[in-house]
């Protein structure tokens, strides 16, 4: 197995990686940016590594520097999370040149999936469904109204280098085609630094079914069973569950078969997801593959249980998969809900700002992947995801009454987050009965208000925060400061770079 | 102890007493009967006629900012300060009947959507601003007049700035 990991990220997805590392014994190594001095993740490692100032292209996505702070530290794996690097063919191949595993799959598989418009004609001359539309990107507006004309409107614009719903929209009419056209640009641009977009036929009422993939560096493959993901605001998951309402036996047959062949396809050789969108009809199209490990993984783990990011690690050493296709069951119902730092009220809006108490709810069968504690900084510089609750149940009635309670008594005082949202979905009788399109959030919860607070409890509520200054007068030392002695205070900073 | 309290943009005056037997609760002059049960780090057990609610609470006191965690909502509760009083808030959005936009984080703006003394309904589009690589739509919380643009296309603003101001027609 490995000497060191270095994982490459931050927030949840650094804290999870470093769990499934550290109860493997493998010493690990935190990177992290100026801004991100007390974040958790660089408290849970065993070491921690600066990396440079805050912005993202000075810290998390500084190829040279990550790879320059693995070697002076001895590390000889790097996992890269999700986002910032997970997807960069070109960190892969780098790792792999400079004699370090990339926990993942191999940089050529990356590169081909990670180019949409090739990817989906890999797709097609392997026989897997695709959606119609362009084979190549445009930038000109005539040829996109010829093509929406061929295919029907509506259609959907996106970015080719794309993904996360950056660059994306929806177009109804000829006459809209050139704002949009032009806006998608835009955005690309500054999300991937490439302004290049396609179009295809966007399905209606769809559902979002992903299927987990594995592959090992021996050839073998197998999948894990669907997530459903439909729930996404902005074309960004925020509640995904597993399994689908809308997938039964024989159709979870065929939709994973087809996810390996996906897989096959592009050789790939670790943890991967393949999207397809369902329609009415049951008809499946290939949307595109994640070559990483995908934030919502945790409901895969609970209905399956298996450890994907052990699993990641143990074929990335070059074992074979520890699973086989015909011993995988699924077992119950869990969901996954993601706590962004956002304002549900003002178009999901990051907020950010001191974290001034956290509580997590707790039981059984709750798990909370986080990243954050009583009173660390809540910093604008990356993505707003706070943590995740993931909750099983025995089914998805189980489920969701257990997810309603423990979003209830998960407290997180200081910044904005999307926990009365979150529920409300959870509430609405349409998410209760299974029908669950991507259209959900704009179709039903557009009109969205915060419920109405008893009399009562406002008071409550007022009495509490004069209640709170009081104890904290006279008692000052004794848990009454807001912040938090965060273990940095205690311990003092240590030596970065033990050993050289 | 007296406190004037800011919460869902009313006013209160709250005055905490610790008495012999235990505490006294009035709010606008108007006496609360709760019955503080059990006390623990930021969080308080009430008990209010016959129903025990819990409430965690935590203050940034720089800011005077208070947030209250009941009913599985979070309520944010603003201490009355002299700047407040001056009308300063950076922090509150809404201020008498006025929609305050700011950049809700350093940000770009893409485009300001609105004139200065143009009408506008509720939800209609005032500014578009880039934060987080993703362009944030931010729109009228109702029928007002905008009062104020700051602003223009192409401009880095910070989140303590006012970028437009709307004013409701009541």
């Amino acid at each position: 197995m490995f000497n060191k990991i270095l994982v490459a990220n931050r927030g949840e997805i650094a804290c999870r990686i470093l769990q499934a590392a550290s109860e493997m014994n493998i010493p690990t190594l935190a990177v992290y940016s100026e801004a991100d001095e007390k974040a958790l993740h660089v408290l849970k490692a065993d070491e921690a590594a600066l990396l440079g100032p805050a912005p993202a292209l000075e810290s998390y996505l500084n190829i040279d520097r990550i790879i320059e702070v693995a070697k002076e530290h001895g590390c000889d794996a790097i996992h890269p999370g999700y986002g910032f690097l997970a997807e960069n063919h070109n960190f892969a191949k780098r790792c792999e040149d400079e004699g370090i595993t990339f926990i993942g799959s191999n940089a050529e598989s990356i590169r081909a999936m990670g180019n949409k418009v090739e990817a989906r004609q890999m797709m097609v001359n392997s026989g897997v469904p695709v959606i119609p539309g362009m084979e190549a990107p445009a930038a000109d507006a005539a040829k996109f109204k010829e093509h929406a004309e061929a295919v029907g409107y509506p259609v959907l614009l996106k970015a080719a280098a794309g993904g996360g719903g950056k660059g994306m929209r929806v177009v109804h009419d000829p006459d809209s085609i050139e704002d949009a056209l032009n806006g998608a640009m835009r955005e690309a641009k500054s999300a991937f630094g490439d302004d290049s977009v396609y179009l295809e036929k966007y399905i209606e009422e769809p559902r979002h079914i992903e299927f987990q993939v594995f592959g090992d560096k021996h050839g073998n493959y197998a999948h894990l069973f669907e997530r459903e993901c439909s729930i996404q605001r902005r074309h960004q998951k925020i509640i995904e569950e597993t399994p689908s309402v809308a997938v039964d036996d024989g159709l979870r047959k065929k939709m994973g078969e087809a996810a390996v062949m996906v897989a096959r396809a592009c050789n790939y050789t670790n943890a991967g997801t393949v999207e397809f969108l369902l329609d009415k009809n049951k008809n499946f199209y290939f949307l595109e593959m994640n070559t990483r490990i995908q934030v919502e993984h945790p409901i895969t783990e609970m209905v399956v249980g298996v450890d994907l990011v052990k699993e990641q690690i143990r074929v990335a050493s070059g074992k074979k998969l520890s699973i086989r296709q015909d011993q995988l069951r699924q077992h119950g119902h869990a969901i996954e809900c993601r706590i962004y730092a956002e304002d549900a009220l003002n178009n999901f809006l990051p907020s950010s700002g001191k974290l001034l108490f956290y509580r997590e709810p707790s039981g059984p069968f709750i798990r909370v992947d986080t990243g954050v504690y009583s009173g660390v900084d809540v910093s604008v510089y990356y993505d707003p995801i706070l943590s995740k609750l993931i909750v099983w149940g025995e089914n998805r009635a189980d489920a969701l009454e257990r997810m309603k309670k423990a979003l209830d008594n998960y407290i997180l005082l200081g910044v904005t987050t999307s926990i009365p949202y979150l529920k409300a979905i959870l509430e609405h009788e349409k998410f209760i009965s299974g029908e669950t399109y991507t259209d959900f959030i704009p179709t039903y919860m557009a009109e969205w208000k915060p419920p109405q607070v008893a009399e009562d409890s406002l008071k409550a509520a007022l009495i509490s925060v004069v209640l709170n200054e009081m104890n904290q007068k006279a008692a000052p030392v004794e848990g009454g400061e807001q912040e938090m002695p965060s273990p940095w205070k205690t311990i003092g900073k240590w030596e970065i770079g033990m050993g050289g | 102890m007296d406190s004037e309290l800011i919460l869902i943009g009313k006013q209160y005056s709250v005055s905490v007493e610790k008495t012999k037997d235990g505490y006294k609760f009035k709010i606008d002059d108007e006496q609360a009967d709760f019955m503080p049960i059990d006390f623990e780090t930021n969080c308080f057990k009430l008990n209010i006629n016959g129903t025990v609610k819990t409430v965690y609470v935590a203050t940034d006191k720089k800011k005077g900012q208070s947030y209250a965690h009941i009913d599985g909502m979070v309520l944010p509760i603003q201490a009355v300060t002299e700047e407040l009083e001056e009308g300063m808030s950076s922090a509150e959005e809404i201020i008498d009947g006025k929609q305050l936009i700011h950049a809700p984080m350093p940000g770009k703006i893409v485009k300001i959507a609105v004139e200065e003394g143009q009408e506008v309904k509720e939800k209609q589009l005032l500014c578009v601003v880039e934060a987080m690589k993703m362009e944030n739509e931010i729109r009228a919380k109702f029928e007002g007049v905008v009062k104020e643009v700051n602003n223009k296309d192409g401009d880095l603003v910070g989140t303590e700035e006012t970028i437009l101001i709307v004013e409701k027609i009541e």
